[in-house]
């Protein structure tokens, strides 16, 4: 939970909301940065309620995750990527606990030297936080609630980087 | 004989309805064996699944991996994982 903005590498697991301008500051603060590349995933309208009239929906998301594992699976990955690319830091936030529609629920940044080099590393950290670290959604709609099945396609898509 | 701690995440802590409980082991069992002796404890077949993953101290595990109970102290089980 600590907000520890220090060091090429930041991991953070939080119920609170987090703020895209500072963690791009941290990123671009670095002398040799060429370039950030940041990703902030949203909480999807999974229940079709927030139509610009309905704002106040039945709808409820909540993630769980399993303190401890769930931050050393994405130390893990971002270790791995720090090994494939040369990068300057890398930053990783994921909310947990009960969030609505639209909210921020995960930001990956990275930035490096070149462009592109940023662009696959945000990519494969993204792709491994799908499969390989401890999070499980839950959508409820009008009190009946649904965790979230793994898909297929996110295991598949990790072939992309073996 | 040794005691660990299994803990239950999402759609299977909901499942049993228990977050965690403490087993006596007396000796190494494998992580398909548990989940085996689990849901026959629980009556719910759907715990020994494929399906149902699971972690020793932290750690994704297999079904073949081992608990030895005089060094694991927690097994978890949960559902595939859908972060992101």
């Amino acid at each position: 939970m600590s907000n520890n903005l220090t060091g090429k590498t930041s991991i953070i697991v939080q119920s609170e909301d987090f703020s895209v301008p500072d963690l791009y500051s941290h990123l671009a603060s670095s002398g040799d940065t060429g370039g950030v590349v940041m990703f902030v995933g949203l909480v999807r309208d999974f229940a079709h309620v927030n139509t610009s009239s309905n704002g106040d929906s039945n709808a409820v998301f909540e993630l769980e995750h399993y303190p401890g594992m769930t931050e050393r699976n994405i130390e893990s990955i971002v270790e791995d990527a720090f090994q494939r690319w040369p990068l300057q830091a890398v930053s990783v936030v994921h909310r947990v606990g009960k969030l609505s529609i639209n909210d921020q629920i995960v930001f990956v940044g990275v930035s490096s030297a070149h462009r592109a080099e940023a662009f696959s590393a945000c990519d494969f950290i993204m792709d491994y936080l799908k499969s390989r670290a401890a999070f499980w959604k839950k959508e409820t709609v009008d009190n009946k609630g649904k965790w979230v099945e793994a898909k297929d396609q996110d295991e598949l898509s990790l072939n992309r980087w073996k | 004989m040794a005691t660990i701690k299994i803990v239950y995440f999402a759609s299977i802590k909901e499942m049993l309805n228990k977050e965690s409980e403490v087993l006596d082991l007396d000796c190494p069992i494998t992580i398909g064996e548990l989940k085996n002796l689990l849901s026959q404890k629980y009556a719910q077949p759907e715990l020994a699944s494929t399906k149902t993953k699971a972690a020793i101290d932290q750690e994704f595990a297999r079904d073949g991996d081992v608990v030895d109970p005089s060094s694991s102290k927690e097994v978890a089980f949960f559902p595939p994982v859908t972060g992101g």
